[in-house]
């Protein structure tokens, strides 16, 4: 036997398979040839680190994950509605859904997203309430426990969106900022603010609804609404702003984010983050190892970003582990939403009473303050008890 | 100390084929991870991966009522999800991707100390069909005969597709590692 016969033999020899004869000739060669020790001892520990990957677990987000393709895919087929999906908000997520094992199951991933994007994109949602409300009853109602429903619903299925009332939503965006050489800044809170109004000229509610989602799932941008959506401010300027000074946190200011370029009348975002070409459609990450310190950084849509993060996670180096598992609870569920179940729609039921409020609001145009004044007024006023009311924002 | 054996996969198996839906979830349990494993190893795609493992746990579900009793449920399951995995490639009409995403800023040589790494960057490079064969019977440690019914090909075919894929896997991963070092590698001799 020459060294290419025994050589041959090697990925028998580790089944233990080889007739008693073959292998009799085989170790014969190998215990008189140096060469073929040495390859036989590289090739027997690949093999055996090969044996030693351990199997992978199943998360139970990948299990309800799974679950819920399968009882989306069921439904459809059998005709019936899509799963009813809607949950409470994030400040009652943990409330038991409604009964039905297939609800149980889709509604516990959608509890995962809906708290997960609430976390990571900082998303708040409340009724609108003007300025001049006074801090009664009614106000009250509405800062204390706005009943926020998130619904999922297949991209085939024509929906109808909820939202017959104005409302106002604010996102805060915590958008962190990896600058060169080791250094971590993070930007704290921006704001987003969606109102809308009953108006000559309606906003197309899908697609707002639609762009308030695709915007809650990218960290790295900010953007304004009023009326329509009309800006869309890159995180660059943002970051050009924020490297040598702190941003106000408890304002809901805009004022310090200078858009990157004039915003072009109706623009909507929804048509960019479609894009499937744009630069935020791909997902980078970049870990920089540094003396005593681990940095990571991500960006991109958050559905490509946590896959890129639990591939990390999944690095022996616990050190590593540490920084990446404070993000990633908060964000895991909004990719794995993003995967299976966008768009995302958002339904707020407002009270009674609110509704007429609401309806007077919109007649009255004599107003001189501009929105956002009026906006910053009333965040004063009420801003903070709004805050408290909800799990705070903040990665 | 007494401990509970595991309900084997083919009683499970049998169970959810009579419509048990806690059996199914269990079988998800077990192989969920496994599936996204093998198919990300395959396509080298961790999304796709992720969304073909969505797709064919659902072919998985709608076959249920077929699964015949006795059979190995692994290689039923693995059928059907490399099945699934064939149609994509085909689908896309192309090659599977790297599996090893490079990093910025991570020198190639840092990355391969990492023997996990290492050893996926090594099963990139290890050619198909030598490379599925070689995931199910020495990752996922399916039998020999497993292996044949989820590839759907003859026994002998199955071995000797593993056998060529450990040869492979190991010229690609022995230079990745520190015990495979110059001075231990020698010429064959004739």
């Amino acid at each position: 036997m020459n060294c290419s016969q025994a050589r041959d033999l090697f990925a028998e020899r580790m089944d233990g398979d080889l007739d008693s004869a073959s292998l009799d000739r085989l170790d014969r060669h190998v215990a008189s040839c140096s060469a073929c020790q040495a390859e036989w001892r590289v090739f027997e520990r690949s093999i055996e680190d090969l044996r030693a990957i351990p199997h992978r677990a199943t998360s139970t987000e990948l299990q309800a994950l799974l679950l819920a393709a399968v009882d989306q895919a069921e439904s459809e087929s059998s005709g019936g509605a899509p799963l009813p999906l809607a949950v409470p908000a994030p400040a009652s997520a943990h409330t038991p859904p409604a009964a039905g094992r297939s609800r149980q199951v889709a509604t516990h991933l959608i509890a995962l997203a809906a708290g997960a994007i609430a976390t990571a994109a900082g998303l708040l949602l409340f009724p609108a309430a003007a300025p001049q409300v006074p801090a009664g009853a009614g106000a009250e109602e509405v800062a204390s426990a706005p009943e926020v429903k998130i619904r999922y619903v297949d991209r085939e299925v024509p929906v109808e969106v909820p939202i017959e009332v104005p409302v106002e939503v604010r996102i805060e965006v915590p958008v962190e900022v990896p600058v060169e050489r080791l250094v971590e800044v993070e930007v704290p809170v921006e704001v987003l603010r969606i109102e809308y109004r009953d108006r000559e000229r309606k906003p197309d509610p899908v697609a707002s609804a639609r762009a308030l989602a695709s915007f809650a799932q990218n960290m790295r941008f900010v953007a304004q609404t009023q009326g329509e959506l009309h800006g869309l401010l890159s995180s660059p300027a943002l970051l050009a702003d924020a490297s040598g000074a702190s941003l106000p946190t408890s304002e809901p200011s805009v004022d310090s984010i200078a858009p990157q370029e004039p915003p072009a009348r109706r623009a909507r975002p929804v048509a960019r983050f479609a894009d499937r070409s744009h630069p935020l459609s791909e997902a980078s990450i970049r870990v920089d190892r540094g003396p005593g310190r681990i940095s990571i950084s991500a960006q991109g849509p958050l559905s490509k970003v946590v896959p890129l993060l639990l591939t990390k996670l999944s690095d022996p180096d616990p050190s590593l582990v540490a920084v990446v598992e404070r993000r990633l609870d908060s964000i895991r569920g909004a990719a794995e939403a993003d995967e299976t179940l966008a768009p995302l729609l958002i339904e707020v039921p407002v009270p009674r009473q609110d509704r007429r409020l609401f309806a007077r609001r919109n007649k009255e145009t004599e107003d001189p303050r501009s929105p956002r004044e009026r906006w910053g007024a009333w965040w004063a006023a009420n801003g903070e008890r709004i805050a408290d009311a909800g799990p705070r924002l903040r990665m | 100390m007494l401990r509970a054996l595991p309900i084997p996969d083919e009683d499970l198996a049998a169970q959810a084929a009579g419509g048990s839906r806690r059996a199914f979830e269990e079988l998800v349990l077990r192989y969920g991870g496994r599936v996204v494993a093998v198919l990300e190893r395959r396509l080298g795609d961790h999304h796709l991966a992720l969304d073909l493992a969505q797709e064919s746990w659902v072919r998985v579900y709608r076959a249920m009522p077929r699964y015949s009793e006795g059979r190995s449920f692994r290689s039923w399951l693995f059928a059907i999800v490399l099945n699934g995995a064939r149609d994509e490639q085909r689908r896309r009409g192309r090659s599977p991707l790297k599996y090893v995403e490079q990093v910025p800023g991570q020198a190639p040589e840092v990355a391969a100390q990492i023997s996990r790494e290492a050893i996926d960057a090594a099963l990139s490079q290890v050619a198909e069909p030598h490379r599925t064969a070689l995931i199910l019977v020495d990752i996922e440690q399916l039998t020999y005969q497993e292996c044949a019914e989820a590839l759907g090909v003859a026994l002998g075919t199955a071995k000797s597709r593993v056998h060529r894929g450990r040869h492979l896997f190991r010229a690609a991963y022995g230079p990745l590692t520190e015990f495979d070092t110059p001075d231990g590698r020698a010429e064959a001799q004739p």
